[in-house]
């Protein structure tokens, strides 16, 4: 009886594994049946190559163990093909496996990556030049040459393969409105092996180009895809097992729960300071458990940090190490230019009270926002004064205008986002002072967004990851852009920001965007929050870890220090 | 053989009102605002055009009833599509997250029946007593209390402060994946998951025996001097299952569309969590595949627990 319970038993557990275990070994076995001969072979060199430098490091592995990382994000990752999301959680483990020609920095400036120089011609400012680092090669060994990011940007180019980020090629020659024109050249081409020139439309500052354009341009290599026909670009195996050049090797994953990568010991940048790095999708309630357990070494940053309570406990554990990080992104109320007009929206703006909801709800952690740039931004115009907190004023200003306040406005807001929820009522108080009646309106990101491109909506809170260069939201106000969620009908925004693109030098743009910070105030489309630091905890085996970059898509991995 | 003419009968009848379902979830799908590729564009220089030629692309552009249509008509050639959120196939993508989902509620549902049923039973054998007041209370905060709540008070206590089990995933960080590892991050979300259960269990055993036990037939079995384990086994549990397998029917959903708070808090990659994803983006495809596992499944838990009626009580015909 006892012997067939436990034969039972045993059956019952076999059966678990293969169900849920399983996912992974299953997938993982699948995809080594599917692997192309070259990605077969890929494998082999780099085992070799790690299997030699195991032997050379055998004391250091056999007393030391090996070093894992493991770093948390709240959302999973959707696809691992990188020119086909948007989505940041996907760009976390995408930057681990492909490398970009740059990396783009908090404080402006930028650093090599794939590329070790850069430049832009200085008398028609249209051709960027690119020299790739020699000693870049791909996980299986072969070198990274110019023709792999050739072949990038004609896959992002083809207009049979449906790729997401088909606008970070658009400005290039060879394109019109964002499709391929064969009967032009195309605008990116090799010099030689190591220098790739790309061609653009229009003159456009480097900055820009760097900041905007290549901050998400991940090269993907041309020897392993250039017989995968459009048809099958985004379906074939290569995605399920990807090679790239970057710090990163694939290991496995388990869809929605993490993926593992093994350190790429040959990476040309820096060999990284652990063995292996496992991402792992862990709920936003469960951080701060996992990082005083150790099941978790790091928070991602980018989107997923911790709440105020978390953090501050975290800083009371012994085993971590919490910072808090002054962030690019910013937070805005949109409000629908054709439903108020601007002197109703700059009393708006007079009528919130920026400090309550900096020091109530950040506890401090942040500062109130005078516009879209910080003013430790190199392009914060530093005659822009703070936004005065009067509702007396706004108040009769809403009065004056003969506005009708008889009527109920609404207030979009994303549910599950924390902060914002607290925030609403905050500002649904703040809008009640000066006599304007709001109901708060909780929907999912994806309704918020389709209402604020469509303008069907009074006011919704939108937040943006900013960035270094000044020109990232005049996208936002731009008359007939997707993303002109005000709904805003004068176009001298959108011209300020253009004449800033004409120019070239810091110097020479500076003023426009000085010019566009102060109109960008008065008319007001916008009612600017606040910027809030990223609040972030990691285990103190940690070091050389530079959180005010990872929402900008650069973690640097290669640069972090691990402790045994 | 009327038994098979019932079962033939009744699996003609699931396909209309398996089309039904399918229709219903996706005109509801497409009326919600927004679309896949408002989430998929989510960038600063996403243009108007790129979006357009996208959509006409996916055929998103069509009416609905036409990519209902084209997409009942995909199934019916056994392809659920692909997902276009990560381009995965659909079908590898649920199969994927079917076994966590299954394994984690099957071990919950075991977890229910194993303390439950006795529980139940024991409950309605001695009703006001120590034992009824202890399970019925058990039941009552059991089922009161929110699985995202009994969730983070055991990851407070047995995760941080006694460190007995971890706080999610399904294997740790080293690389192995052993079954011990993985039932030691099985325990604590199937855990939470059965405390529910366990506590509607309960009630629901605890009235079907309760009226049963005070039947004549027990009454005639006591008093031909049979003892109470008979009694209450052979005579009184067995009418009180029909009720009680009704409960296990309602479960079937449960059991295969997973459990989305308890699969989101622990980090347990299963259907539920897959769902949540593609409902925030909008990816229809996986949207639908999934409602074709569940609508299939319901249909088929349906028809296998009318035919255990017929089984536990001969009284019941299938005309």
């Amino acid at each position: 009886m006892r012997k067939s319970w436990m034969k039972t038993a045993a059956v019952f557990l076999s059966m678990a594994m293969m169900l849920g275990g399983c996912a992974d070994p299953t997938e993982t076995e699948t995809k080594a049946q599917t692997e192309t001969q070259a990605q077969t072979e890929a494998k082999a060199q780099t085992e070799a190559a790690t299997e030699g430098e195991s032997k050379e490091e055998g004391t250091k592995t056999e007393s030391t163990g090996t070093k894992t990382v493991t770093m948390a994000m709240t959302s999973a990752w959707d696809t691992l093909i990188p020119f086909n999301t948007t989505s940041a959680s996907s760009d976390a483990v995408i930057e681990l496996i492909f490398d970009k020609l740059i990396v783009v920095k908090a404080d402006g400036s930028f650093g090599p990556r794939l590329a070790k120089e850069w430049s832009i011609d200085d008398e028609t400012h249209t051709k960027v030049t690119f020299v790739l680092d020699e000693n870049a090669k791909w996980h299986d060994g072969t070198p990274v040459t110019a023709d792999d990011v050739v072949f990038t940007a004609e896959v992002m180019a083809n207009p049979d393969i449906n790729v997401v980020r088909r606008s970070k090629i658009a400005p290039f020659t060879g394109m019109i409105d964002g499709k391929r024109d064969e009967s032009q050249e195309f605008g990116v081409k090799k010099i030689d092996d190591h220098t790739v020139e790309f061609t653009m439309i229009k003159a456009t500052p480097l900055d820009y180009m760097l900041d905007i354009m290549f901050r998400d341009f991940y090269v993907i290599p041309k020897h392993l895809l250039k017989d995968v026909s459009a048809e099958d670009m985004l379906t074939c195996d290569f995605w399920k097992a990807p090679v790239g050049s970057g710090p990163c090797i694939y290991e496995d994953e388990i869809a929605g729960e993490r993926i593992s990568f093994k350190a790429n010991k040959d990476y040309h940048l820096q060999t990284p300071d652990f063995d292996r790095l496992v991402v792992k999708v862990v709920a936003s309630s469960n951080l701060l458990s996992g990082l005083m357990n150790g099941e978790i070494d790091l928070v991602a940053g980018g989107g997923t940090i911790l709440s105020n309570n978390d953090w501050e406990m975290a800083g009371q554990q012994e085993n971590l190490v919490t910072e808090s990080v002054p962030s690019l992104s910013y937070t805005y109320m949109s409000v629908n230019t054709k439903r108020f007009p601007q002197e109703v929206r700059q009393a708006i703006n007079m009528a919130i009270n920026r400090d309550a909801l900096v020091n109530n709800l950040m506890r401090g952690e942040g500062i109130s926002a005078p516009g879209p740039l910080a003013p430790n931004h190199p392009y914060f115009n530093e005659e822009l004064l703070p936004i005065p907190y009067d509702p007396e004023t706004a108040k009769q200003m809403v009065a004056d205008s003969g506005f009708d306040i008889s009527k109920t406005y609404q207030l979009n807001i994303t549910a599950g986002s924390e902060l914002v929820q607290k925030a609403a009522p905050m500002l649904q108080q703040d809008l009640a002072k000066i006599g304007l009646n709001i109901e708060i309106v909780s929907t999912d990101f994806a309704t918020l967004l389709s209402n604020a491109r469509k303008g069907e909506y009074d006011f919704c809170i939108i937040s943006s990851g900013g960035s270094p260069d000044p020109g990232e939201s005049v996208m936002n106000v731009t008359p007939g852009h997707i993303n002109n969620f005000s709904q805003n009908e004068d176009p001298s925004l959108g011209e300020k920001g253009a004449e800033g693109l004409a120019a070239f030098t810091y110097e020479k743009r500076k003023p426009y965007y000085d010019e566009y910070q102060m109109m960008l105030r008065e008319q007001s489309p916008f009612v600017f929050l606040y910027l809030k630091n990223d609040l972030v905890a990691y285990n103190k085996r940690l070091s050389n870890i530079h959180f005010e970059d990872f929402s900008l898509l650069s973690r640097s991995v290669w640069e972090w220090k691990v402790e045994d | 053989m009327n038994r098979y003419r019932y079962i033939i009968k009744r699996l003609l009848t699931s396909i209309p009102t398996f089309i039904g379902i399918t229709i219903l979830v996706y005109v509801v799908a497409s009326l919600a605002p927004s679309s896949p590729l408002e989430i998929l564009f989510n960038d600063p220089m996403a243009t108007q055009a790129e979006m357009e030629e996208m959509s006409k692309s996916l055929g998103l552009d069509q009416p609905v009833i036409i990519q209902y249509l084209r997409w009942l008509w995909q199934l019916l050639q056994g392809n659920l599509g692909t997902s276009i959120r990560t381009n995965g196939d659909v079908l590898s993508m649920i199969l994927g997250r079917i076994g966590p989902t299954l394994v984690l509620t099957g071990v919950a549902m075991l977890l229910t029946a194993l303390i439950g049923l006795p529980l139940g039973i024991m409950s309605a054998y001695k009703p006001y007593s120590k034992w009824d007041y202890i399970s019925s209370g058990f039941s009552f905060i059991g089922s009161a209390m929110p699985n995202f709540f009994a969730a983070l008070v055991l990851i407070y206590l047995l995760c941080v402060k006694v460190r007995l089990f971890p706080t999610s995933g399904m294997y740790d960080s080293s690389g192995e994946k052993t079954v011990l590892m993985f039932i030691h991050h099985l325990i604590l979300p199937a855990v939470v998951l059965a405390i529910q259960q366990i506590g509607s269990l309960i009630r629901q055993c605890r009235g079907s025996m309760l009226e049963v036990l005070q039947d004549d037939y027990v009454r005639t079995a006591r008093a031909k001097g049979l003892t109470e384990m008979p009694v209450l086994v052979f005579h009184a549990l067995r009418n009180a299952w029909i009720p009680l397998v009704t409960w296990f029917g309602m479960q079937i959903p449960f059991l295969i569309g997973g459990a989305v708070v308890t699969e989101q808090i622990f980090g347990w990659p299963g259907l539920g969590s897959l769902m949540v994803q593609s409902i925030n983006a909008r990816d229809y495809p996986v949207i639908m595949g999934i409602t074709v596992f569940i609508a299939v499944a319901v249909l088929i838990g349906n028809l296998i627990v009318d035919l255990v009626y017929g089984l536990l009580d001969p009284r019941i015909r299938y005309d």
